[in-house]
């Protein structure tokens, strides 16, 4: 046998559940709060609790899936190549702009954790909070931190980020498209990008860009830095 | 689309050897979408299979994180005692990252800003 049967299920279940959950996200307009991901998430939770699968099983039956996310993250070189020639005109204020934006994100969340809670496991996971799950699962798990906390947090700062920032860029009166949603690609990921292209299609495009940069600045810049943000 | 996909493992294993030989904690995977990068920005063009190969998994790349998403549970506990708490720092870090940037705009008189 290739494949046992409780793999077959695992991963049935998951990809079954994943596109009854996208079905449901069209159906209710798109909103943030029943994301396909967390509700897949929550689900599945759920299901491998009530039939009483350990969750390390589960990741076990479920490792090709997971697996894919390691040529995903590097196809994201794609849409940042074709993306590239958007910042050509205002280079020197948007990388400066995500440099910053992405070590405020993740040092005030590590720092911040560290001091509230002492947890350093959570401290480590939040370093990702603001970058892209692919990449941020990766990152935190190498770090220390855990992969799966990390993708959780990663899930509530895109929920929070797309309910706060919006109000925030209008008092601070931000309309520009383009700037606009680079705020929203380096502060909230996925998340802010599926917001700004509700606006415009250029506000998307920014917000894409500002998305995998960010990601890539943090896993590159955070990992030699953090040890020095849990004093 | 096959060779797009030869292209990204190619990528991931380049990367993964370069932080295996160096030993940084930077994740392999994304080493090798710098290299990928740095090598589309040379190159000019992308490929057709890797067009392909590339949209295909970013389509469903949401999929891809939902077994890792489901390892919360082993985190129950910790949601339980500090969730609130996770949910005030993760509001303060992203007002405060999202007004750094913001700031820095007006600043530098970004177009538009």
């Amino acid at each position: 046998m290739i494949a046992s049967i409780q793999t077959l299920l695992a991963i049935s279940m998951t990809v079954g559940v994943y596109l009854a959950a996208e079905q449901l996200y069209i159906k209710a307009r798109r909103s943030p709060l029943v994301h396909p991901v967390i509700v897949s998430i929550f689900t599945l939770m759920g299901a491998i609790t009530l039939l009483g699968w350990d969750y390390s099983q589960y990741q076990h039956d479920t490792r090709f899936i997971h697996f894919l996310l390691g040529p995903a993250t590097v196809a994201l070189a794609v849409p940042l190549h074709e993306n590239m020639a958007l910042i050509r005109k205002m280079a020197v204020p948007l990388l400066l702009a995500c440099f910053s934006g992405a070590l405020v994100a993740s040092a005030s969340a590590v720092m911040l954790a560290w001091w509230i809670t002492g947890d350093d496991v959570l401290a480590l996971s939040m370093s990702a909070k603001s970058i892209t799950t692919p990449i941020a699962i990766g990152m935190a798990d190498s770090l220390g931190g855990s992969g799966s906390l990390a993708a959780g947090l990663v899930l509530l700062a895109g929920a929070v980020g797309t309910l706060v920032l919006p109000g925030l860029m209008r008092m601070c009166r931000l309309h520009d498209h383009a700037l606009y949603g680079f705020v929203l690609g380096v502060t909230a990921h996925g998340f802010g990008t599926a917001q700004a292209f509700e606006k415009s299609i250029t506000c998307g495009a920014f917000a894409g860009l500002a998305m995998s940069l960010t990601g890539v600045i943090t896993a590159f810049l955070v990992p030699p830095l953090v040890p020095f943000w849990l004093l | 689309m096959l060779f797009g996909f030869f292209i990204l493992m190619v990528y991931w294993l380049l990367g993964e050897l370069i932080t295996a030989a160096i030993g940084w904690p930077v994740p392999g995977n994304v080493v090798g979408l710098v290299l990928l990068w740095i090598s589309l920005t040379i190159y000019r063009r992308v490929p057709e299979g890797l067009a392909d190969a590339s949209r295909s998994l970013i389509r469903y790349l949401t999929l891809l994180f939902v077994p890792a998403g489901v390892g919360l549970i082993q985190h129950w506990d910790r949601l339980m005692s500090h969730g609130l708490w996770m949910i005030l720092i993760i509001t303060i870090s992203t007002v405060g990252a999202a007004l750094v940037m913001i700031g820095l705009f007006k600043l530098l008189k970004a177009p538009g800003a």
